[in-house]
């Protein structure tokens, strides 16, 4: 599985890989959200929007999106799941785990992000 | 499979494309499908030269809920167009005729190629265009003088396009390999351009002198420098910088003929607004998050857009 971290609008973002075991944990922890409160979504616009993960195990999943306290689900069918990520937990595990190959001035900026939304 | 034809020639067979990749397929009926208003079960009597249209026509009975219950649609551009985003539709054939096959069941086909598609794609755009002066008018030395009064210290003429975002968000490859370069030049090249990688002489820093240089190298001009008619589409552009700590980074963004400012944030969607969610009228007081150096007004070309990579 593939991360992307979700920073840059010219640049391309910086991505690091998941290996089996930790993609699997993160799915089953995925798997057992509950959906977000209406209108709840992803951040947008310029800065930290949030990671992006593709390659997931679960074969009809294309796309998962942590931002923000919201994880969204996509399938090839072009539906989607909005799930609650409390206290935005798994998208503070994913900043852990891309500690390791993220410049240490994007790394920061996560940090930041991560602390001042929750 | 599907069938494209783009409705172009009198003399010599027009160019044929079929197109196999079934997610192409569905994503391109799904736009068709939500703009089917701008499609007609036939070709317009008075197509006149130049590119007219498109033919779309699926080759197997699987996408028959997406089509409907034509067995061919016809996409007026041009001059007939039915609305703005026919050109964007128009333009996204071209490009998925271009990458598909030309070998059509045995009949003579005239192959859709780079050249043809660098002709056509000006022609399709051109109903969504508005030709405008752009120009700053100095203030007054009399102050008994009238704004209207004050000499104009520069103008040049450039075009306006319609603000139309799912041309880069429908499509999902679309949509993450174009970045605000790719969306301020109006070249979808699907590499996250990059200022001067198409001229040879990409960028060596994100500062302004720096990013300032790539871009002209690809063929941009500052403002009020101004391209001759045969450039248009002359876009009116903005390059900002996020200089760090952090965040280094570029982005631009492009002025629409609605009168607000499109951008598209790196493979993220096109839109029209600030971080603040407010519709941007000015790039240089829009909240731009840690893009906080404003560089400057720059024009794109067309030999500058299609020069990007």
């Amino acid at each position: 599985m593939d991360v992307e971290i979700e920073l840059y609008s010219g640049r391309r973002n910086p991505v690091f890989g998941l290996g089996p075991e930790a993609g699997e944990r993160l799915m089953n922890r995925i798997a057992a959200l509950p959906p977000a409160p209406p209108g709840a979504a992803p951040l947008q616009g310029l800065g930290y929007r949030g990671l992006r993960i593709t390659g997931a195990p679960a074969a009809d999943v294309t796309e998962i999106v942590v931002s923000g306290g919201v994880i969204v689900v996509r399938d090839r069918n072009g539906t989607e799941r909005v799930l609650q990520d409390a206290g935005r937990a798994v998208e503070h595990s994913l900043a852990d785990l891309a500690a390791a190959g993220l410049d240490p001035a994007e790394m920061s900026v996560l940090r930041r992000e991560l602390g001042a939304g929750g | 499979m599907l069938r494209i034809t783009a409705d172009i020639f009198s003399g010599r067979p027009d160019p044929v494309s079929e197109i196999t990749d079934e997610n192409e397929v569905r994503a391109l009926l799904r736009e068709v499908g939500g703009n089917r208003d701008l499609f007609l079960g036939d070709a317009p009597a008075e197509g006149g030269l130049g590119v007219r249209g498109f033919w779309i026509e699926p080759l197997n009975d699987e996408f028959g809920t997406d089509f409907g219950p034509e067995p061919r649609l016809y996409l007026p551009v041009g001059a007939q167009a039915r609305g703005a985003h026919a050109a964007d539709i128009g333009e996204r054939l071209v490009n998925l005729m271009e990458r598909g096959s030309s070998t059509v069941s045995g009949e003579a086909a005239t192959p859709l190629d780079a050249e043809l598609r660098d002709y056509l794609i000006p022609q399709l755009a051109a109903s969504a265009r508005l030709t405008v002066t752009d120009q700053v008018v100095t203030a007054p030395a009399d102050p008994e003088q009238s704004p209207e009064e004050g000499a104009s210290a520069a103008s040049c003429t450039i075009e306006l396009g319609a603000f139309n975002p799912g041309f880069w968000n429908n499509d999902a490859t679309v949509r993450l390999n174009n970045n605000c370069y790719n969306y301020a030049s109006n070249w979808r090249t699907n590499t996250f351009a990059q200022p001067g990688r198409g001229c040879g002489s990409m960028y060596k820093a994100i500062t302004p002198d720096e990013m300032t240089r790539a871009s002209l190298c690809d063929g941009m001009h500052h403002r009020f420098d101004c391209f001759p008619d045969s450039e248009k589409p002359r876009y009116l552009v903005a390059l900002v910088i996020a200089p760090g700590p952090g965040i280094v980074d570029f982005h631009w963004y492009r002025k629409q003929k609605e009168g607000f400012w499109g951008h598209k944030p790196g493979g993220t969607a096109a839109r029209n607004t600030d971080n603040s969610g407010n519709v941007i009228l000015n790039p240089e007081t829009a909240n731009r998050g840690p893009y906080t150096v404003f560089v400057g007004y720059f024009y794109g070309c067309n030999s500058q857009r299609q020069r990007i990579r």
